[in-house]
């Protein structure tokens, strides 16, 4: 029941992140805004999940961090 | 070189059962190319603006904040933006893609001026600047102030008003930003100020305004120099070329752990690779179905 929820959870973000980046089209500022927001709920979203999974280490704080800077840093420097 | 392929993309006892291009060093080192590849393009478009075709970095902002600094540089008054005026110069560049082309008239024989009266504005005397394919508001302003008409544009006592469209599109088969700068001081208020100072009647100033001759009309244009003619590549082309092929490469990469770890049914300390897919993969789209923005004053 937990991991249903923690997946649906997740899915609103990255879904809510993907429309309201397309809606603040032409608007740069907002749109910066949006990723770092959606970066930082995936981000808080993988505590909590591996938090429950009872494997919140270090190693995998850090696998998080690196993937969600490698996606935002090529999205905002491409595009905004 | 076929085990080292190997090792990137498939897990292995060798790699720790992990790709290494899903470990945080190797995606670290992937994040360094991706800089220094925007880095090569940021400097190749500002030491050779011609060379790539695209203008990322532009806003109408910038050029009004820019153009009236350097005319409170010469000691003059800064220019008033005018919604009218920037309809009219944002139309001006809309019509240079529509017709395809690049030029003061076009070939349907539409003279600037025609988009002045087309936004309603009366002017006394108006004058146009152009530019393509610069990559930021600096490099333009500074070619525009290394050339002399476009300079005598810029710093003109008669402007009072200013009008700026930055527009993307793609002009020759070449995406390419366009910026036109429209000036002009409206009819009424020259007329206005005419008829204080020198007694001559409005309407005597109106006739001979309406006339402006060709020479109290100034305009300009200025592009990169293009070394190649012909076919050029946009650096947004290109960040967006080598960012894509590395969110494939890197989201393949995870589908092959996530297949790899349901056939060997290892239990590893390791971030959740279907997740990392899920997020990617929005990222992805982001990069395949958005492109870069202008906002237009």
């Amino acid at each position: 029941m937990i991991k249903k929820l923690e997946n649906i959870i997740l899915g609103i973000i990255l879904i809510a992140g993907f429309f309201l980046y397309l809606y603040f089209d032409h608007n740069s500022h907002y749109q910066r805004n949006v990723i770092y927001l959606t970066g930082g709920s995936y981000f808080l979203w993988s505590l909590y999940h591996h938090y429950q999974k009872g494997d919140l280490h270090l190693s995998i704080i850090i696998e998080y961090l690196v993937i969600i800077f490698f996606a935002l840093i090529i999205l905002s420097s491409t595009f905004l | 070189m076929v085990k080292l392929v190997k090792l990137l993309f498939f897990p292995h006892e060798d790699n720790n059962h992990k790709a290494f291009l899903i470990q945080p060093g190797y995606i670290g080192l992937l994040i360094g190319i991706y800089l220094l590849n925007q880095s090569f393009i940021r400097t190749l478009t500002i030491a050779r603006p011609g060379v790539l075709g695209y203008s990322s970095e532009i806003t109408a902002q910038k050029v009004l904040d820019q153009t009236n600094a350097r005319r409170q540089q010469a000691g003059l008054a800064p220019l008033k933006l005018n919604p009218i005026l920037s309809q009219s110069a944002t139309a001006k560049a809309d019509n240079m893609f529509a017709e395809n082309y690049w030029s003061h008239n076009s070939p349907s024989g539409k003279t600037p001026w025609d988009f002045f009266k087309g936004v309603h504005y009366q002017y006394s005397v108006a004058g146009e600047n152009l530019a393509k394919d610069f990559y930021d508001t600096d490099s333009m302003m500074r070619a525009w102030m290394n050339s002399p008409t476009h300079k005598a544009n810029i710093v003109n006592t008669k402007y009072q008003e200013i009008g700026i469209g930055v527009v993307n599109g793609v002009l020759r088969g070449v995406k390419t930003t366009l910026v036109v700068q429209h000036f002009g001081t409206p009819l009424v208020r020259a007329a206005r100020v005419a008829d204080d100072s020198t007694a001559i009647p409005a309407e005597e100033i109106a006739v001979a305004t309406n006339d402006t001759p060709a020479s109290e009309v100034v305009l300009s244009e200025v592009s990169a120099p293009a070394v190649t003619p012909g076919f050029m590549i946009s650096p947004l082309q290109i960040s967006q070329f080598v960012g894509l092929a590395m969110f494939v490469v890197i989201i393949a990469t995870l589908v092959i752990d996530i297949m790899s770890s349901m056939k060997t049914k290892n239990h590893r300390l390791s971030s959740s690779s279907l997740s990392h897919i899920g997020f990617l993969a929005i990222i992805l789209m982001l990069l395949l179905f958005t492109r870069q923005g202008n906002i237009l004053y």
